[in-house]
């Protein structure tokens, strides 16, 4: 099982190639630094992002605020967690930082606000 | 009343600027802010990315600028939300306009000017075609889904691969909408790696380089857009049209600094960054008046933005103590790969300081050096695995360097290097 | 029951209606799209002709010239904007020359005012910015700019202020004889009239022929233009022609009367009477012969880019008759329309009059149409006393032309109904400007919503089905600040 992925870490964007073998050992070539090796072993292994969003707000000045993963969940479970935040309102005022979903996937990570909102 | 600074801009670059002079000791400030908020665009930039350099965490774009309100509003700064600014005069009059105290004339010792930039549109780059509802520029599609809570469309083309389309791309595919492709002009992408990857490859949405959009279709709203390859000269290639239903065109076609105040105001100009020439204080040609942050030239980086605002706001100080001194200007040249410099010219006196130097280079570049001559003869030299146009390069020029460069130019360029 | 049903708010459709307004009668204008002055009349040069071009003897000669001298007093009324600059038509070469000759020979036959031929020295001292390779030109003192939207809109206001019944969004889908004249039908509506005012610009053949009143066929010609920033505004103070060719006048560079500059158009006849597709060639083409004219242009600086449709017929001249007892075709209306527009309409007065139409005038016809509030056009004091009555005059909305949330309500607010972004730009300049409207077009949606009683979902660009929204994300119950 073999796959590319194209390095982030830094802006050069080094074309890596990531392989794992049958012992379970993952190799990656491509790589110009010890952080492309970290990043190819993530990225094969447990692809994680930070997911931002928005809310609704119920009486707010504006209708909806932004919120954020305060650390980044598994890649395959984002439009699951985009389900989650259609169904999340908060009532105004709000500010960043308030938690509004808490621990989740089973896991030590909330989504948080990252705007405040007045009342309004 | 005569204040000490105004500020044209609430946004991170005007946030940044006056918070930086209040904080070196200057007490009568304003800031004046077009909108009802302050934080700018950064307010619907809710992704996160922001603050790597300065506060070595990712922050949102919301995050980045509460940071700096926080700071204003500890302070005594004075702000004026949605108040526009219609001139600034070369003696440093402001004139205002607000629902609140009607037109007025503000004066102050120093104006910075932090208006910001705004999107390149349709017309500016002359897309044929019907004129339906359903074609917005990137920022404006970002505006109603992330501010206000609407959708502009469910199926979405892309041309132009800067960071806001790429952004783009990935916050409709959230919000459900079915995004076809981003098409790009050039051979390469004005975006962040990154962005190419979290945005477009987590969604396999396809990046289409060296693509043109040649005509829009649709009477009411947008039916689809008519693509095409282009060649090495930008010129579409017969043969490779292809439609493609949508019903929703963004925009991502390059951000055009707003200098409508600076050009009244007589402040010259720089063709190529199309903001205010500057020296390294960031003060434009008018004596007292400094710019900073995207309308003096387009940034890829909120935290470079803020740098930039705090070497303006500090040069706004100095000038208003008085304590500037009048030495030789050095006048800085891009050539040889290199597009544009700012500052366009440094002043130099016994004690120059070290200078960091702006710069944006025409293509894409391995493993070249960026140097910089005087009279032909090379001074300076630093090497970069990497320089493309939408990366943003620096170098720092030590003194010693800029009292060479007393009274000449500065030129800097791209040597060696891989295409 | 109406006297009068005009089908068509264009620019002849409502100078007809204003025309008409003045006497004591039922009129009625029944309009397809969504608001007046959509079709031809919304896109297309916005020249005031001087008149020396038309055919001596012919229809576009004489209401070209009558039309022209009335437009002074007609901006006094209705303060829609006219500009007398001035245009010249350039001569590249001897031949060229020749032409010129002829045209002011016809110039001289239509009694076309203030009209000269002039050397090159002339016309280079005057607009410093034209080709120095040109030859002479034919100057006319008495051509001008106008906004053709803003021209017809006045008209329809001013019209609809004394009584006539404006219905938009009623497109004409059957025409018969009865009553006491004629049943014309919108789907399920039918109204009664005695007389009929067939204004359809591009689709005046199809309403004549609905009601089998003569048979022609339009062919839409389209002309394709390209608009710059103000910033360059200033390059020509005047009209500037080329030489005409067989097919147009040729591409002509001008100042607007909101201080753009503007090219084109070229011309292309086509089939389609909605298609308003511009096209990479024809844009190129426009760029071209423009920069014949002047060689500066900086195209970089252009704003936007439309086309507009005329209405041709194969003959020459424009058709105005009764073809049917108490139905007058105004047909194969292309330039010389606009300027023309208002001299048309009193003669179709004097045509409905001779028809047996009483005509009586009103007594309370108010002939004075007030200006869109426009404080560019202001001094401080009197800005600051419009925010003391209205403090919405102090809000910013648009601010690439500085456009108050005042100016905008106030045209939301007039006898012609505005329901859509592109119905508020034609009349409060509102997202016209460098930006387009990236930045207000959503603070225009919010003061629709607010004023029109409208959903921000149902708010469209132009016509039906221009929707600019197709959704809402998790919108809350939070409201936007007003």
């Amino acid at each position: 099982m073999e796959k590319n992925f194209t390095c982030v870490v830094c802006p050069i964007g080094c074309s890596l190639h990531v392989k794992e073998e049958k012992d379970g050992s993952i190799d990656v070539t491509g790589n110009r630094c010890k952080r492309g090796l970290d990043y190819g072993i993530n990225e094969w292994t447990d692809p994680r992002r930070i997911v931002t969003s928005t809310i609704g707000v119920v009486g707010g000045l504006e209708p909806v605020t932004s919120v954020k993963t305060v650390s980044p969940i598994p890649k395959g479970r984002i439009m699951e967690l985009m389900d989650m935040l259609n169904k999340v309102m908060v009532e105004a005022p709000c500010s960043e930082g308030m938690v509004v979903l808490e621990g989740i996937f089973g896991e030590d990570n909330d989504v948080v606000v990252t705007r405040d909102v007045v009342k309004g | 009343m005569i204040y000490d600074i105004i500020v044209v801009g609430g946004g991170p670059a005007g946030l940044a600027a006056a918070v930086t002079a209040y904080e070196a000791g200057v007490e009568k400030i304003l800031v004046v802010e077009r909108d009802y908020m302050l934080g700018g665009i950064l307010n619907q930039c809710i992704h996160n990315g922001f603050g790597l350099h300065k506060f070595k965490e990712e922050l949102t774009g919301p995050e980045y600028s509460q940071r700096y309100i926080r700071r204003l509003q500890e302070s005594s700064i004075e702000v004026a939300t949605e108040t526009m600014v219609l001139k600034v005069t070369a003696d440093k009059e402001v004139h205002t306009l607000s629902e609140k105290n009607g037109f007025q004339v503000l004066k102050a010792k120093s104006v910075i000017l932090a208006m910001g930039c705004r999107e390149r549109t349709r017309g500016a780059i002359n897309i044929a075609g019907d004129r339906p509802s359903g074609v917005f520029t990137a920022g404006t599609a970002q505006r109603f889904i992330n501010l206000e809570g609407f959708m502009p469309g469910r199926e979405v083309v892309i041309l132009g691969s800067g960071d806001i389309g790429l952004i783009m791309a990935r916050r409709m595919t959230l919000e459900g909408a079915k995004v076809k492709g981003v098409y790009e002009l050039m051979p390469y992408s004005n975006g962040l790696t990154r962005n190419i990857v979290q945005c477009l490859d987590d969604f396999d949405i396809p990046l289409h380089l060296s693509h043109t959009i040649l005509s829009i279709h649709g009477k009411s709203r947008l039916e689809g857009v008519t693509v095409a390859q282009v060649d090495e000269n930008r010129k579409p290639i017969d043969g490779t049209e292809e439609y493609v239903a949508c019903d929703t065109l963004l925009l991502s076609v390059g951000l055009i600094p707003e200098n409508e105040l600076s050009n009244q105001c007589g402040i010259h100009m720089d063709p190529t960054t199309k903001g205010p020439v500057v020296t390294q204080t960031r003060e434009t040609s008018v004596p007292g008046i400094f710019a900073c942050g995207n309308v003096l030239h387009v940034h890829d980086l909120v935290d470079y933005v803020s740098e930039e605002a705090e070497t303006a706001a500090m040069g706004a100080v100095e000038y208003i103590k008085n304590a500037s001194e009048k030495g030789d200007f050095a006048k800085t040249v891009g050539t040889a790969g290199i597009t544009y410099v700012v500052p366009q010219s440094v002043e130099i006196t016994k004690d120059t300081q070290r200078t960091k130097m702006y710069m944006r280079v025409d293509r894409v570049y391995a493993n070249a050096s960026i140097e910089a001559t005087v009279d032909g003869k090379v001074l300076l030299s630093k090497k970069f695995e990497r320089l493309m146009p939408g990366e943003m390069a620096s170098l720092q020029v030590p003194g010693n360097v800029l009292d060479q460069a007393a009274g000449k130019e500065l030129v800097f360029q791209v040597q060696g290097g891989e295409k | 029951m109406y006297d009068v049903l005009i089908i068509g708010a264009g620019v002849v459709g409502c100078a007809v209606a204003r025309e008409l307004s003045r006497f004591d009668l039922s009129v009625g204008v029944l309009e397809k799209d969504s608001d007046v002055s959509n079709g031809t009349s919304k896109a297309n040069s916005g020249i005031v002709h001087g008149g020396y071009d038309g055919e001596p003897g012919t229809l576009k000669a004489r209401l070209g010239v009558d039309g022209n001298a009335m437009f002074k007093e007609l901006d006094k009324d209705l303060q829609f904007g006219f500009n007398k600059c001035g245009s010249y038509v350039l001569a590249f070469d001897e031949n060229d020359h020749e032409e010129l000759k002829k045209l002011y020979e016809k110039g001289m036959k239509n009694n076309t005012r203030n009209i000269s031929l002039v050397g090159r020295d002339f016309v280079l001292a005057n607009e410093p910015n034209v080709n120095p390779n040109i030859h002479s030109a034919l100057y006319c003192g008495s051509a001008g700019i106008i906004s053709p939207f803003e021209f017809t809109i006045a008209l329809a206001e001013n019209a609809g202020d004394n009584g006539v019944e404006f219905h938009l969004e009623t497109p004409v889908t059957a025409i018969k004889k009865g009553g006491s004249g004629y049943l014309v039908y919108s789907g399920n509506q039918v109204f009664q009239t005695r007389f009929v005012v067939n204004a359809a610009g591009l689709y005046s053949d199809v309403i004549a022929g609905m009601a089998g009143a003569g048979s022609f066929k339009i062919t839409p010609r389209k002309g394709e233009y390209l608009l710059f920033d103000k910033e360059v505004g200033g390059t020509v103070g005047s009209v500037l022609f080329q030489t005409p060719k067989k097919d147009s006048k040729g591409i002509l560079v001008t100042p607007t009367i909101h201080g753009n500059l503007m090219i084109g158009p070229n011309a292309q006849h086509v089939d389609d009477k909605e298609s308003l597709l511009t096209t990479r060639e024809g844009l190129q083409e426009v760029a071209t012969q423009a920069r014949r004219t002047v060689p500066k242009l900086d195209m970089s600086k252009v704003i936007t880019q439309y086309a507009g449709l005329r209405s041709s017929l194969e003959t020459y001249d424009f058709i105005m008759e009764e073809t049917l007892t108490g139905f007058i075709n105004l047909v194969g209306i292309d330039s010389p329309g606009l300027t023309s527009s208002p001299a048309m309409a009193k003669e179709v007065v004097g045509m409905l009059d001779d028809a047996g139409l009483a005509m009586k005038e009103k007594k309370n016809y108010i002939s004075y149409r007030a200006p869109y509030i426009r404080m560019d056009r202001m001094s401080n004091e009197e800005i600051n006393e419009l925010i003391v009555q209205d403090r919405r005059f102090g809000k910013i909305v648009c601010r690439c032309e500085s456009i108050s949330e005042g100016e905008i309500v106030d045209v939301l607010h007039r006898s012609i109904p505005v329901r859509s972004i592109d119905g508020i730009k034609r009349r409060a300049r509102v997202t016209s400007g460098r930006c387009q409207g990236g930045f207000c077009t959503p603070r225009v949606m919010e003061i629709m919503t607010r004023e029109l009683d409208l959903d921000m979902l149902e708010i469209t660009k132009n016509n039906k089905g221009s929707n600019i929204l197709t959704g809402i994300t998790k919108k809350g119950l939070g409201g936007m600040k007003k």
